[in-house]
Order: structure tokens, then sequence, then C-alpha cells
């Protein structure tokens, strides 16, 4: 049973055309024909190179972009048609960690402010004011996450870089919802203390039977978390399988160059990290045919004319090339 | 074992702040050969870049001041040098590049102006000859369009780009040790494997010391010969790649080795407990003591001093002390 379904996700933003003056707009297709779906209890890794659409992604389930095209449904409602109460309620069932704790925790509120502000802006509680259950539903959210309720009247320049994410987290958690969106939530923090966050939400996952969608850059930390992984690059979905499977045999040529540069913290397997040519290209001017195919160490003629159907190549393993044929 | 071309000895900095004084490098020593990849490793601010720059002297003094320790580079002590002989070390013999080359470059200058200021200084050019060497540096970073790029801005590069950028012109006067801040931290993937392996033909292309900071694990058993770990302006350990992997030493290592998800499906990371301490009123004897899962007594009174244990590999820490140097593993 899937609790989050995303069918032909596309969203297209407009940015001024080059660096100087002039009224010329370019298109820039940050997503383009993404579908995945993600089961309740699991997370599914999101990983691409930074440009590639899977913040867009992300926050298009959100709702805090809305998709030009696509359905969106999340227990058996269409996101993108909701609106005002409806999509208020929707929203309730679902959270966000984002990368920065500094950034996304308010400083001039308290960590009873920040955590109870979901249950005021979903119209759980009153809107005002401070009662005893929120202050319990708060010191509940804060156990949960390794904090105290004496943390609850400080502000958060008085935590640390990880205890920081532990209050996002908490936050994310007080509307009990059946989903939320990782955006990097480790990527500004130190090997010991991700390891610490990393368990948490495991362990959150373990006890709650929450859906992750945990976007990252970081190949081992989305082999550790994931059970499905999709791979993004320049707004497409190139290949989605079983994380093991991706990880052992990926079929994609982007996907192997991609894990074949990742360094390995292991000397004793030297790597030759230059395996892919060039820089990613431009999301403006996206090349014709495959996306990949400019740097595709094994390119084909078709690849420059049309772009790859996806392929079927075994129980949940998809992928978008067209050296595979089902 | 050949001559060091790099000697930091009982390196101590320490830094103002409203707080108090923070003591930032307690006692560093470290050394580096010619042609050696040596990988600084470390959590955020446990003074990885302060090490960096003050081998440079670029620390801004005050708040930061330099206590004791010497910094012998070839046979001089950098420390004892006039502000003008200093400046033909950087850039000429001691090189440096950052995280995020966008702050490295000017935006107002072409990348041509920038680089060929470098080489006429340091190495005497004239306009048409540093023109050539610098297209020629372009190249060996495998830049294509050189001649073009001399012309460009830095916002009309990629990323990865600019940072190849800082390389050719980091290296184009033949520097004997180049300081690598994070080169990779802000690039992709993909991006980041073309640098270090650019960084890494260089260095022995030309027998050119590195020293490469980063906190990733995984660069630094791909790209390094040796490594120095540091925690809270202390070196921990210092060994070489493949030991230090196998048989880390210090309760820190271990830890930070442990920590990294991905090597095999395992279902829990184990973590360090705890955080960095406060660099304004650090534990008193062994920093790493209030986290340490296998503190003895002496470690909140006695400070451990960095001790051989082996070939190249040392450590400070009160376990591995008095113990037989040869033949001996953590059980």
């Amino acid at each position: 049973m899937s609790v989050v379904r995303v069918e032909g996700l596309y969203k297209a933003f407009f940015v001024k055309r080059g660096s100087g003056w002039g009224w010329g707009k370019d298109e820039l297709r940050a997503v383009d024909g993404v579908s995945f779906s993600v089961a309740q209890g699991e997370t599914f890794g999101l990983v691409g190179e930074s440009g590639c659409g899977k913040s867009t992604v992300g926050n298009c389930l959100l709702r805090l972009t809305i998709p030009d095209q696509g359905r969106l449904v999340f227990h058996g409602q269409d996101l993108a048609r909701l609106s005002g109460r409806a999509l208020r309620r929707a929203r309730s069932g679902m959270a966000v960690v984002f990368q920065d704790p500094q950034s996304s925790l308010d400083p001039r509120m308290t960590v009873r402010g920040l955590v109870a502000a979901p249950l005021r802006v979903g119209r759980h509680v009153r809107r005002f004011g401070t009662d005893l259950e929120v202050e319990q539903r708060v010191a509940v959210a804060l156990r949960e996450v390794g904090l105290g309720a004496e943390h609850m009247s400080r502000y958060a320049h008085e935590f640390s870089g990880g205890q920081r994410q532990r209050i996002a987290i908490a936050r994310a958690l007080i509307t009990n919802p059946a989903f939320i969106v990782l955006d990097e939530p480790t990527s500004a923090l130190d090997v010991s203390v991700q390891a610490q966050v990393l368990n948490l939400l495991q362990d959150i996952q373990k006890r709650r039977g929450v859906s992750y969608l945990f976007i990252s850059h970081d190949l081992t930390v989305i082999r550790h978390m994931s059970r499905r992984v999709g791979v993004m690059y320049l707004g497409v979905l190139v290949e989605n399988a079983m994380a093991d499977n991706l990880f052992l045999r990926p079929l994609h040529p982007y996907t192997q160059a991609l894990l074949a540069a990742a360094p390995i913290p292991d000397p004793r397997t030297r790597q030759n990290l230059a395996v892919l040519p060039g820089d990613p290209p431009s999301p403006v001017r996206v090349p014709p045919g495959c996306r990949f195919h400019p740097r595709c160490p094994s390119a084909l003629p078709v690849c420059k004319q049309s772009a790859p159907p996806r392929v079927y190549m075994g129980p949940e393993h998809v992928v978008a090339c067209h050296l595979y044929k089902s | 074992m050949s001559k060091q071309l790099l000697d930091v000895q009982g390196l101590s900095v320490t830094f103002t702040t409203h707080q108090g004084t923070a003591r930032v490098l307690e006692k560093v020593s470290l050394s580096l050969q010619a042609g050696e990849i040596l990988g600084l490793v470390g959590e955020t601010g446990c003074g990885k870049s302060v090490l960096a720059r003050s081998i440079l002297r670029l620390i801004p003094q005050p708040p930061g001041r330099i206590h004791e320790g010497r910094i012998m580079f070839q046979e001089k002590n950098l420390l004892k040098l006039s502000a003008r002989a200093m400046r033909s070390v950087r850039g000429r013999c001691i090189s440096m590049i950052f995280q995020e080359p966008l702050s490295s470059l000017n935006p107002v200058f072409t990348i041509g102006n920038q680089m060929r200021e470098m080489a006429r200084l340091h190495l005497g050019l004239g306009r048409e000859a540093a023109n050539e060497h610098c297209a020629a540096m372009l190249a060996r970073v495998r830049l294509p369009d050189a001649r073009g790029l001399l012309r460009k801005y830095p916002h009309e590069l990629s990323g990865g780009q600019r940072q190849r950028v800082m390389i050719a012109m980091e290296l184009s006067c033949g520097p004997q040790l180049l300081l690598a801040d994070e080169p990779t931290t802000a690039l992709d993937v993909t991006v980041q494997g073309q640098i270090l392996q650019i960084i890494k033909e260089q260095a022995a292309q030309r027998d050119m010391a590195v020293l490469l900071i980063t906190h990733d694990m995984g660069v630094v058993a791909q790209t390094c010969d040796r490594v120095a770990v540091m925690y809270a302006g202390v070196v921990v350990e210092t060994a070489t790649v493949a030991d230090l992997f196998a048989r880390p030493e210090h309760p820190y290592t271990q830890g930070l080795i442990a920590a990294i998800p991905g090597r095999e499906r395992i279902q829990q990371l184990l973590t360090i407990p705890g955080t960095v301490p406060d660099l304004v009123t650090p534990p008193p004897g062994c920093r790493y003591h209030p986290r340490c899962v296998l503190r003895v007594k002496n470690c909140n009174r006695i400070e451990p001093e960095l001790s051989t244990i082996g070939a190249q590999h040392a450590v400070a820490c009160h376990l591995s002390a008095g113990k037989p140097q040869e033949n001996w593993r953590r059980p």
C-alpha cells in the first residue's frame, strides 16, 4: 500500500536570461516527468547532483511549490488539486526536515514555540497562547528525539548543530505525520553527529511506521537509509530500484559513474575517481534526446535523437536508457 | 627516511574571543616529505584550517596569536621570517586553495588578469610570456580552450571549472607545498573525482607535497598517503592510510571510522556520544576524555603525548602508551 504516489510530475521555472540587461526569460525544466511511489513505513531515497531537481520534487510533494502537471496522490487525494481547508488537513499528515537547521528554525522563537507551530498552523490547537495539552505534546516530541522538557524555553542558537536538527525532527513529528520529506537532513553535520541523527531517524521509523522521502547527494547515506532508491539527472528519474540492486548492479551509465566516482572509505580498494568527463550541463539548455548522452561513455546514435523509454528490468527495477530492452 | 620538507613542531595558537581565550591549536606537530599527500581530518572547529593558515601566517593577529612552536620549511623557520620574505614564500613555494573558489577569485577581473599577476610577480615573466604560461597551466588541469578561458570572468565558469582554475593558478609558480583546504566539499561527486585525480597527478609529476584538509574519510582513503587526525585542536593520531583504516589506535579515530555509513549494510551506525568541546574551556587532561568510552583514570588529569607505536604510526592516548611497540594490537 503506497502512502504517496507521484505520477508524471512536471515543474518548470522561468529564469532571467544571461546575467546582464534584457527581458528574455528561459524555461528551466526542474522536474520533467518524474513518477515513483513510497510505501508505508519505507524510505525512498532520491539521489543526484546539485541542480538535478531532487529538492523540487520534495517541495512539490509538500505543495510548497505548485506543480505544472502530474498527480501527487497522498492518502487517495490529489494534492496538486487541493486548496484551502482540504489542503491544510492533508498537510497535517506530512512534514519536512530541511538541510540547515540554522535557517529553518526561527531565531526569535523558543523551542516550545517552534515545535508547537505545526499544531497551531494545522488548527489542531488554538492559534495563540499555551495550554497544558500543547505543553505535554511538545514534551513528548522532544523526548522522542532525545531532548528534555527543560530545553523548551531555550532558543535555537543555544544548541549545537546536531541538537538543532533534533528540534527540527521533533517539530516534524508533532502532528503524527504519515510521511516526512527529509531534504538533506545531515549534510550540514559532522560524521559522528550525522550517525546519531541517522540512527534517530531509523528508530522513529521503526516505532511509528512513518514513510520517508530521503533526499541527499551522499550515496553512502542514501544506501544506509533507503529501501528503494531513485537516481535523478537533470530533472529526470534515470533509474529506480531496490537499494541493494541499485548499488550492486547499477544499470544506467550515469548511476554506474556516480557510484564509481564516490570515494570508498577503504584504502584497500584504489579507485580511479575521474570516471565522468565534463560538468553537468545547465538545466536551462538541456541536451536533446537522452539528457546524459554528451557525457555518456556508451552513447548510441539513437541517444541524440529520442528520449529513452522507461524499461522494466525486473521487479521494481526501472531504467530510462536506450541500452536496455525489457 | 628522506629529508622533511615541512616540519611543524609544538605549534600553539590562541584566539581572543568575547567568551575568553580559545586554545585553538595545542602543541601540534606534523611533518611532510616532498611528493607526499598528507590528509588532515577532523570535525568542524577542530583547528584544521587554522593550522593550514598558520603555516602561511595568514591568521589575523589579533585576535589570533601564535604562542609557541616552529614551522620549519626547507630549513627555515617561517615564524621568524620578515613580512617581505614571507611574501615571496606565499604563492611561490607554498600555495593554498580554498573550499569556495568563487570567493577566492575576484569577480571584476578576468581569469587571465588574475593568473598573470602571479606569473609576472613571482616568475618575472613579460605579458606575452605570462599569457603563454597561464594557458599551458590551464591545459594541464584539463581545461579545454585555455586561451578563450583567460578572457572570461569567474561567473561565466561552473564550480568545477573555477576550482580547476584555482589549482592551475596555485600551481603556476611550481610550489613545493600545496595546502588544499576542503577543495572538493562544494562540488558534486563526479566533479570531485576529477579534481582529486588532478591533485594526485600533479603531486606525483612535480614531486610536490600536499596537505589535504577534509572531513570525508572516503576522500582520505582514496587520495592520501598518510593521515593526521585532529580533535579539538590536538593531533591525536598520525599513520599511513592503510594503517589508519586497518588498525585505528585512538578511540576517536575508531569512532570516526565506525560512524561512516554505507560500507556494509548494517542496522545501526556506531556513534560517538556527546559533542565537540568548547575550546575556551577545554576539558583537562585528554581533550577527548568526556566522550571516550575507553577512558581510564589518568585521562582527566594528564595530557597524553603523541608517541610512536609503530612505523609512521603515532598516537596520543594513555591506552597506547607503555605498551610494547612491536606486534601489539588492540584485543
